[in-house]
Parts: C-alpha cells; structure tokens; sequence
C-alpha cells in the first residue's frame, strides 16, 4: 500500500462553501481517509482573504503534529506587503518553513524573474522549492492555464531553484512537457489529467519530475491517489511520485 | 470479499461489476492525450483497474470533422472488444436532419447503449426540439440510453422523461440536481464525472438516503479511470453504495436492452452479481 506525502493541503475555514478541515485535527482525519502521512500545508482562510504577513495559525496548527509541514504564500517583494526577501527567507528557515507559495492568478500579480527575482535569489542560494499554483478561487481546472512564458521565464532564470508548478491544468500537456523538457528544475503536480500522463512523463523525463498534490480542500484527493495506486509504474516509481520525490527535495534545503 | 476501498489502496483490480458510463474515444485536437488511439493500452489499463466495461462516445462529441468517421472510430474499436467497449452513437445539433440516418447506421453496426451529445461548439437544443423527437422515439424503442453533456434545460427534460418513458435519460457531469429530479422520474440517471469537490458523492448519497440515481463516469479515455473510481472508492458511503454506483445500477439498465440477452456481454458480470432480474 502506498502512503503519500501530499505536496497541497489547506487547513482552516473557507469562506467558500463546501469541504473544509478546520483545525489540524481534522485535517489529519482526512489524511487518513485517503493515506495521506504527510503534507506540505498552508493556512486556506489566508490564502482566500489575502492575509501576508502574520504566520501564527499556520504555524501552531502545523506544531501539533510532524506529519504537517507548514508552507507560507509569497509576493512580489516591490510592494512590501511581507518582509524583505532575506528576512523572509531567514525567518522560514528558522520556523521549519522549507517550501513557500506563489498565486499569482488567486493574488493577482505576475510571477516572473521580474518581480520576483529578489525573492528567488533568496531562494535559489537555499535551494528551498518555490511552489506556483496559478488557479483562481473559483476557477475548474478543466480549462485552466498556467501562465507557461512567466513559468518558464522563472525556471530558466532561477535553474537552481525547484519549482513545483500545481495546478497545470487538465488538458494542457502540449506546455506542461514543453516545460519539462527545457526546464530541469520543473516538477509538476499529477493536475494533467490525461490518459496516459504519469506513464508518459516517467518514460521522457524520469520519475522525479513528478509530486502528488491532492488540492483539498477544493478537491478530493482520492482523484489523485487512486490514479497514482493503479498507474503502470515501477514501485520505486510510485514511491517516488507518491512521496520520496517531495521528502528529497525537503532535505535538500540548505 | 475487500472492500473497494481496499482494493483501491492496493492498486488491485476490483472484483465486482465496473461498468464506466461515460467515455471517449478518438483523438483531441487541442490538447495532448497520449497514446489516445492505443486500443490495447485503453483496455490495459481497464484491466489494472478491474474495469469491466466503459460505454464511450466519440472524441470532440458532435463538433468536429465527420461526423459518421467519428461514430466509426468508436464502433471499430467496440467491434475488437464486444465485452468491454460499447460505443453511443454520438449526434450534434449542426446536422439535425442526418441525426435519425446517422443512428439508423449506427444501430445497425452492433450493439450500441445508445445516444450521447454534448453542448460545446454547436446551435442550443432542448429534450423537445423538433430534431430530437424522432431520435427519442427510436431510443425508446430499443429501450436505450441517452446521455447529454449537461441537460440544460430540465422543465423539456422532465416533458422527455414522462414522453419517452422507455428511455433512460443520463446528465453527463455530477449534479445533485438531477438527483433530486430522479426521484420523481424513474428513467433519469447522474453521472458522477467531475465530482471534483471532497467526497462530494457520499455526502450525494447521505443526503439522498439512496444510491440507484447515480453511475460511474470518468471522461477515460481522455482522462486516466481513476477520475472516476477515485470520487467513490474512500467516500463516506456503505459498501453496497460504491457497488451500486460503480457497476451494479448499470447493470440494471443494460439487463432491459434487448440486445444484452443475445450478445453475451453480461455472462460474466451476471455470475458475480447475483441481481435481481425479474
Ligand atoms: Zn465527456
């Protein structure tokens, strides 16, 4: 049986109706529903209401148990609305903060080398993995387009710094492989629905460009994880989709 | 007997009935599916998932290229698997008055469940425009299904469903809505396709107290099976539940097809079952 490290949970209320884990509790109640261990979490009523700069709730929700690892959202550092990048670097790493989130779509910015080179920079120097969901509050991912030339900008600039890019979209493979192609330090979530994707992925581009990423509470996780059960993978590919890719890159945060 | 759940946490091929309502077959012009006219890798990976049958429509469903080319490209790929692949006739308001020789043709070719249109890209249509009249009354003749992307409007479904009671209607992508009309309306059926939100069918289910409304759908083959196993598999729902949505209630209506006692699809899955067939 496999047992997965989930790279995108929200916990805390939603204002948006429907499935939510209010408290750690209940988020690890979910987890167990669908074999979660792990996960990289963030705090949801932030990221719906726009709140940058204060980190407590993440944080001690995130210290009940060492199955949550809490992640935090990031901006364009220009508009000072967060600390500045070497702050803001330093004080993830000194809470046990080893990945951060970028929204451009849900928090209305562009994420390229431009606006977020400060960061990067930052970033970059301690390999800590930047993820990017570009899906708005409300939006299907169905029709939903990542914007490829900013992801691709950002990758190229930064080729020493992970990028997680959830959220692909459904049907937009002929971008998602073009990506991973030209940019080495690309990994992508198993969002690209497509018949086929995970084998095909694995067979052109390796088993460590992938990471599973369940997107509760906007969607169910059994989506994902049923796929990743049943895909015609080897089953040191499956841990390393399921999981070890993810635990990997952690540790390997300097 | 494991619970489908466990099968599913194993990645072992489920053992009771699997039958997926809602498929596709062909290729995709604006986005890339892989292998996605691989009829062997198709039924392979309905083989690692326990999937006994996946009823498919064409690919671009009634909005691109020839029509008829479409339908074949489906109905030659259920003539290689009888058991496994059972084609709709895809039709498309762009062409109303070829809609009835195009499912004559159909019919003709061997099995078929039925009828299936989408919305996207072509002229709007209800249960009760003129064009759908004489497609509805050869459905319900051999006693068919037909599945619409989304049933727009439900005042002209709920006229069809009394008219054409001999045909089951099925509402493409999960919508508690049609549930609440199945109630009153014996012949209309949800797919679950796209259930996306957490355990949004089992809580269907609680709030429904009931499970024969509903079917397993995916979208496979253009998306990967488990789009529609994955929403029901860990759900909040008993076990008798996940096995009626999964396979068991389509079971029910392909068993009152005339052609199912001649064409020897259901011998397997009837042994297994043990249903109720009056
Ligand atoms: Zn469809």
């Amino acid at each position: 049986m496999v047992t997965f490290f989930d790279c995108e949970m929200g916990l805390g209320p939603t204002g948006l109706g429907g499935a939510a884990a209010p408290t750690a509790e209940a988020l690890l109640r979910v987890m167990g529903q669908y074999d979660i261990g792990s996960a990289l979490v963030y705090d949801r009523a932030a990221h719906e209401a726009g709140v940058f700069d204060r980190f407590d709730f993440i944080l001690e929700a995130c210290g009940t148990s060492h199955r949550l690892l809490p992640t935090i959202p990031v901006l364009p550092p220009a508009t000072r609305e967060q600390m500045p990048p070497a702050d803001l670097v330093a004080f993830c790493l000194d809470h046990g903060i080893k990945a951060v989130r970028a929204c451009p779509t849900a928090h209305n910015f562009i994420c390229d080398r431009h606006s977020m080179g400060r960061l990067c920079t930052q970033l970059q120097a301690r390999r800590m993995p930047l993820i990017h969901s570009s899906i708005g509050l409300r939006e299907h991912p169905y029709k939903h387009q990542p914007p490829w030339h900013d992801l691709r900008d950002l990758a190229l600039a930064f080729p020493d710094m992970p990028v997680i890019v959830l959220h692909t979209g459904m049907m937009q493979g002929r971008n998602l492989f073009t990506l991973l192609e030209e940019c080495p330090n690309v990994m992508a979530d198993l969002s690209c629905a497509s018949f086929q994707y995970v084998e095909e992925v694995v067979a052109h581009f390796g088993s460590a460009r992938l990471v599973m990423a369940s997107h509760f509470p906007a969607e169910d996780p059994g989506l994902y994880t049923t796929w990743l059960n049943y895909a015609k993978v080897d089953a040191d590919v499956r841990a390393n989709i399921a999981g070890d890719n993810l635990r990997r890159l952690l540790a390997a945060v300097v | 007997m494991k619970t489908t759940r466990e099968y599913v946490c194993a990645g072992q091929p489920l053992e009771t009935p699997f039958i997926d309502v809602h498929g596709h077959f062909g290729p995709w012009p604006d986005t890339f599916i892989p292998h996605t006219v691989d009829q062997g890798r198709i039924i392979a990976e309905m083989d690692r998932y326990g999937c006994d049958m996946v009823w498919m429509s064409a690919s671009n469903p009634g909005y691109a290229g020839d029509l008829a080319a479409k339908n074949d490209c489906v109905f030659d790929f259920a003539a290689a698997y009888p058991e496994r692949i059972i084609p709709y006739c895809t039709l498309s308001s762009h062409d109303p008055q070829n809609n009835v020789k195009e499912l004559k043709r159909c019919l003709a070719r061997g099995p078929c469940i039925g009828v299936k249109m989408h919305r996207y890209s072509q002229p709007s249509y209800t249960m009760r425009s003129d064009f759908m009249q004489a497609i509805l009354e050869i459905l319900a003749e051999h006693r068919l299904v037909y599945l619409n992307h989304v049933f727009e409007n439900v005042i002209d479904l709920e006229w069809a469903c009394d008219k054409y009671a001999d045909v089951v209607f099925i509402a493409g992508h999960f919508n508690p809505g049609i549930n609440d009309l199945a109630l009153s309306h014996p012949n209309l059926r949800d797919c679950t396709c796209a259930a996306m939100h957490p355990d949004a069918i089992g809580a269907e289910v609680q709030r429904l107290k009931r499970s024969d409304t509903m079917l397993v759908g995916s979208d496979f083959s253009q998306v990967h099976l488990g789009f529609g196993l994955g929403m029901i598999a860990y759900g909040n729902m008993a076990e008798d539940d996940k096995r009626n949505i999964l396979g068991n209630n389509a079971l029910r209506l392909l068993e009152r097809i005339p052609w199912s006692d001649t064409s020897g699809v259901l011998a397997g899955m009837r042994e297994d079952l043990g249903i109720d067939r009056k």
